[in-house]
């Protein structure tokens, strides 16, 4: 685990010397409907539905046109689920750190692919703690371009790797690198 | 611009399409509420100080989740045990086992005495008041054992939720992971919360929800007839007072803990700590209530 870490540092850093890049720090919102599936308790509908609101601040994030590279930090609430029946899902804040990779297929549009390892605190006191792994892709379409200044309208779709199961998340976002 | 708007509804419509397991399910129905409480005070039982709040308790309770139970809509059947203490505690659950659906919600009330040490010069059974809500053994004429192996039975077979509401010494070590380290038998509470139901300390449980006193503690009848722990469960619940000469409740105009017409366990459980920890309110019967872990919570009632 250290050596991978160690070795993606590495790779983040050597980029410079072999290709022309440029540091573009970037931050990203979003928003939208998360879907969990428990594989330890047993629910009368598949999927629980909550809604969230995560952030991904990205200050190490190095781009040559074609590719990018970032690491970063990522935040994020989950609200309640919606009812059924007697059960809800809790909700829970979550905080970690991210990595990202970016392909930019054309000047407007930008396939990323993410993960994070995320410790989560879920309600109600927030002191019930479990981890998570997430994946996701992230296509995204420039809206507004000033020289390395854009505004980008993303599609977030991710997957959680929960301990008790998983889930599927999507929406709308915003991004901007500077 | 066209890509981004085809992109986008497409997005959208597949949240909305997946959203639709509540929305578009059809509603279950608010179901039944069993109430079934035992308090048991251990006047004239030898080794243990008899206390007086415990039948209080378990009449207050029937009382208030009736009220709450009928006002939610739901049908509702209490089995106050106090009485007719282990048998007739025994026969409601099992007549709830034999009709309860999967849309209803059981509540299992314990108030009484409890013990982490083994009680010989009054039989206890076990060992630790870990166990003493799963199961209320008569082990002689007049004191009541406990062991883990009844109430598991009921309630893999008891069909819908299922809350269990402990206030008794050490009940706390039910619940919490890391609770009562100097629990002389070396229980752990989750664990004991584990093996009986469906869910593990670290994933929880979506059938079986527990809060839990950590200790027992109750006043003179002259300030206040019910134990601190079920005073606060019930007045976080709407209770205003119970007069306990002529058994009878009032109820307040707002309930503390109902937030857009639900009232969740979870909510409760902020609504108790916040008090029951208190040394302000307390003094020092401060005590620190548990709730299981996991990532599903109950919602009691629905208005």
């Amino acid at each position: 685990m250290k050596r991978s870490i160690v070795l993606v540092l590495l790779f983040l850093v050597a980029i410079p010397a072999f290709c022309t890049v440029w540091y573009s720090p970037k931050a990203e919102v979003g928003i939208g409907a998360e879907f969990y599936h428990s594989s330890v308790a047993p629910e009368q509908i598949p999927f629980r539905t909550s809604f969230f609101v995560e952030t991904d601040v990205i200050p190490v994030n190095f781009d040559s046109g074609r590719i990018g590279f970032g690491a970063g930090i990522s935040f994020s609430f989950t609200t309640r689920s919606l009812a059924y029946g007697h059960s809800i899902i809790k909700p829970y804040l979550a905080f970690g750190p991210v990595l990202g990779f970016d392909l930019h297929f054309s000047r407007v549009f930008t396939l990323g692919f993410k993960t994070r390892l995320m410790f989560s605190y879920m309600g109600p006191a927030y002191l019930d703690k479990f981890a998570s792994v997430e994946v996701g892709i992230v296509p995204s379409f420039v809206v507004v371009l000033k020289n390395r200044f854009n505004l980008r309208i993303l599609v977030p779709l991710t997957e959680v790797l929960r301990k008790d199961g998983f889930c599927l998340r999507a929406g709308v976002g915003v991004g901007i690198n500077l | 611009m066209k890509k981004i708007a085809l992109v986008l509804s497409v997005i959208l419509t597949a949240c909305l399409l997946l959203v639709s397991c509540e929305l578009v399910t059809e509603k279950p129905s608010k179901g039944t509420l069993y109430v079934v409480a035992i308090g048991d005070n251990f006047v004239n039982q030898p080794g243990f100080n008899p206390i007086t709040s415990c039948e209080n308790d378990a009449d207050a309770l029937c009382q208030v989740f009736d009220y709450l139970g009928k006002k939610a809509g739901m049908e509702t059947v209490i089995y106050n045990c106090s009485a007719g203490r282990f048998e007739a505690f025994e026969a409601a659950l099992e007549e709830v086992r034999s009709r309860a659906t999967d849309n209803d919600l059981t509540v299992i009330f314990v108030s009484t005495h409890g013990s982490n040490t083994i009680k010989e010069t009054v039989s206890y059974s076990t060992e630790t008041d870990a166990k003493a809500l799963f199961y209320l053994e008569k082990t002689d004429e007049s004191v009541m054992g406990v062991y883990d192996a009844g109430l598991k039975n009921y309630c893999s077979y008891i069909k819908g939720k299922i809350l269990i509401l402990a206030d008794f010494c050490f009940s706390g070590s039910l619940v919490a992971q890391d609770y009562f380290t100097y629990n002389s038998a070396n229980y752990s509470g989750a664990s004991a919360l584990s093996l009986l139901f469906d869910g593990t300390p670290a994933t929880g449980s979506n059938k079986v929800f527990a809060l839990s006193a950590s200790t027992y503690y109750e006043y003179s009848w002259a300030s206040n007839p019910l134990s601190t722990y079920t005073k606060y469960l019930l007045k976080g619940l709407g209770l205003e007072n119970y007069d306990p000469f002529t058994k009878q409740i009032t109820m307040s105009s707002g309930i503390p803990v109902l937030h857009g017409g639900r009232i969740i366990l979870s909510d409760l459980y902020k609504y108790i700590y916040a008090r029951s920890t208190n040394s302000s309110i307390e003094g020092s019967h401060t005590q620190t209530p548990q709730m299981n872990t996991g990532a599903n919570d109950l919602i009691l009632f629905s208005f």
